[in-house]
């Protein structure tokens, strides 16, 4: 989306204000709004229910070389990746890597996985062993809700291992 | 499609009278296939037959779950889904397939923006249990389904914003004292949420708007993130949330328990005698309603409430009829619902 002040940059801020039944929308680009005085009122805790913030995203362009990547399987490039954020399939994630992990640092705090792998089929036994001594441990320390729901879990493990 | 007079999931829970329901969204998609965007036809149908077969398979949905294809149903029955929130406002139809516990509580999209979406849903604020009833049902399709995965990205997704642990974490909660007398104290809280990672938007996803003194917490991020931390993270905004608004709650009634008393009773008498009322007028006096079930005003079931809300939507009140209603007549229909589910409560 365009800003509504100057134009010509991508809006990072998009404002709605309800009043009664009447709406009224703004988008902006963070220089307008830095012009404007925008920001800095947000900055300063003036976030209302009606303003919203997206991630600020930077100004700077990936290169043209960047964007010129194009997936091999799908044909997706990296010009509409980095316009619209979406991949078109697991290839993607090789053959575009260098323009995607610039939009991932722009969304995320980090561009390395963290979270929970997928399981090897069949490879559940272990798992419930890690979940069952994980439970004796919450149960220690009288962590009773999530005592509760690993329980649940390890039982779904079980049927699922059965 | 059949839908239950109430899914399950509007009935109480954990701090209901605040928190209106949690869910919990997982998407995934199969390796060596193209995402939905780019399947052509016969593609996107052995999508759905991959996924339908590992889903039957699993027996996840039992012999009672339901099953149906997003492009046969009517227009109203897919804007009942919609307002269940069992299927995403901007699904498209094209071979997207749809599998739904009895109970409502889960629901399996296959072939929306990506392959698979998981979503469950439970009463009030429960977001390690919405995450396990997603990872559950995840864990039974991984013994099928290979998912699309590197160590470094995580799961793909269509969406950079998906990418990671592909988990979408969110809160509807109810906060209407916050909203009304203690707004610097909300604003502050809501920034911090902000700061820490948190997306805030209105009812079912609407930009800005809080229907009904509703809003909901999501996380923003699935990148760089574990889902362990998505979940102490959003546990974390709950309860101080929770505390905020039952802290306003109390000081309201200190202030001035007569105003108090009479705003809940008034929406109370209003709803159990208007002869037309429209959508955001009844949220607002449901509002206050919850407010006098939660002190003590009145007694009236948090479950009951819940269900006025979702049902008063106009997919729900027009569930009897061919195509919607136009808005005269829905504000009739709805007037006359709420009066028969508010009658045995005039104190």
């Amino acid at each position: 989306m365009i800003c509504q002040i100057c134009g010509e940059e991508e809006a990072v801020l998009h404002i709605q204000e309800i009043v009664g039944d009447a709406r009224t929308e703004l988008h902006v680009c963070k220089r307008c709004a830095e012009a404007k005085g925008i920001l800095r009122d947000i900055a300063s805790l003036n976030l209302t229910l009606s303003a919203t913030v997206a991630p600020p995203r930077s100004k700077k362009k990936p290169r043209a070389k960047l964007r010129s990547l194009t997936c091999s399987r799908c044909g997706t490039t990296g010009d509409e990746y980095v316009k619209d954020h979406r991949a078109g399939c697991s290839h993607c994630y090789t053959d575009l890597s260098p323009v995607m992990n610039g939009v991932l640092k722009e969304l995320h705090p980090g561009i390395t996985h963290t979270g929970r792998v997928p399981k090897e089929p069949g490879n559940s036994a272990a798992e419930i062993i890690r979940l069952k001594s994980e439970l004796a441990l919450l149960l220690k320390q009288e962590d009773y809700e999530r005592a509760a729901t690993l329980r649940d879990a390890i039982a779904a493990l079980s049927r699922t291992e059965r | 499609m059949a839908f239950r007079e109430a899914a399950s999931w509007w009935n109480g829970g954990l701090e209901a009278a605040i928190a209106v329901s949690t869910r919990s969204r997982i998407v995934r998609n199969i390796a060596g296939m193209p995402f939905p965007s780019r399947l052509n036809a016969d593609d996107r149908e052995a999508v759905v037959s991959i996924a339908g077969e590992a889903i039957e398979k699993s027996g996840m949905f039992g012999p009672t779950g339901v099953r149906c294809s997003v492009a046969s149903v009517s227009p109203i029955e897919r804007r009942i889904l919609v307002e269940r929130t069992l299927l995403r406002s901007s699904a498209g139809e094209a071979d997207v397939h749809l599998w739904v516990s009895a109970d409502e509580t889960i629901a399996v999209a296959v072939n929306d923006d990506d392959h698979l979406r998981i979503g469950a849903t439970t009463a009030g604020a429960d977001a390690a249990f919405a995450y396990q009833r997603t990872l559950e049902h995840e864990r039974l399709l991984e013994t099928t389904i290979p998912f699309s995965f590197d160590p470094t990205h995580g799961f793909h997704a269509t969406s950079a914003s998906d990418v990671g642990t592909g988990l979408r974490l969110s809160v509807m909660v109810h906060v209407p004292l916050l909203i009304w007398e203690q707004k610097a104290a909300l604003e502050k809280l809501l920034t911090a949420i902000v700061r820490s990672g948190g997306v805030i938007s209105g009812m079912r996803g609407h930009k800005s708007r809080s229907i009904g003194d509703i809003i909901e917490i999501s996380n923003q991020s699935t990148l760089g993130v574990s889902e362990r931390e998505i979940v102490d993270n959003a546990r974390t905004f709950i309860r101080k949330i929770i505390r905020a608004e039952t802290k306003a709650r109390e000081d309201a009634l200190k202030k001035d328990r007569a105003l108090i008393e009479d705003r809940v009773w008034r929406s109370l008498a209003t709803l159990r005698a208007a002869r037309s009322i429209t959508y955001l007028e009844t949220t607002a006096f449901l509002s206050w309603i919850r407010v006098g079930a939660h002190m003590g005003i009145i007694s009236v079931p948090m479950a009951l409430i819940t269900m006025a809300l979702f049902t008063t939507q106009k997919a729900h009140l027009c569930r009897e009829h061919a195509a919607l209603v136009p808005k005269a007549g829905r504000d009739i229909i709805r007037a006359d619902r709420m009066r028969a589910l508010f009658a045995p409560y005039g104190g």
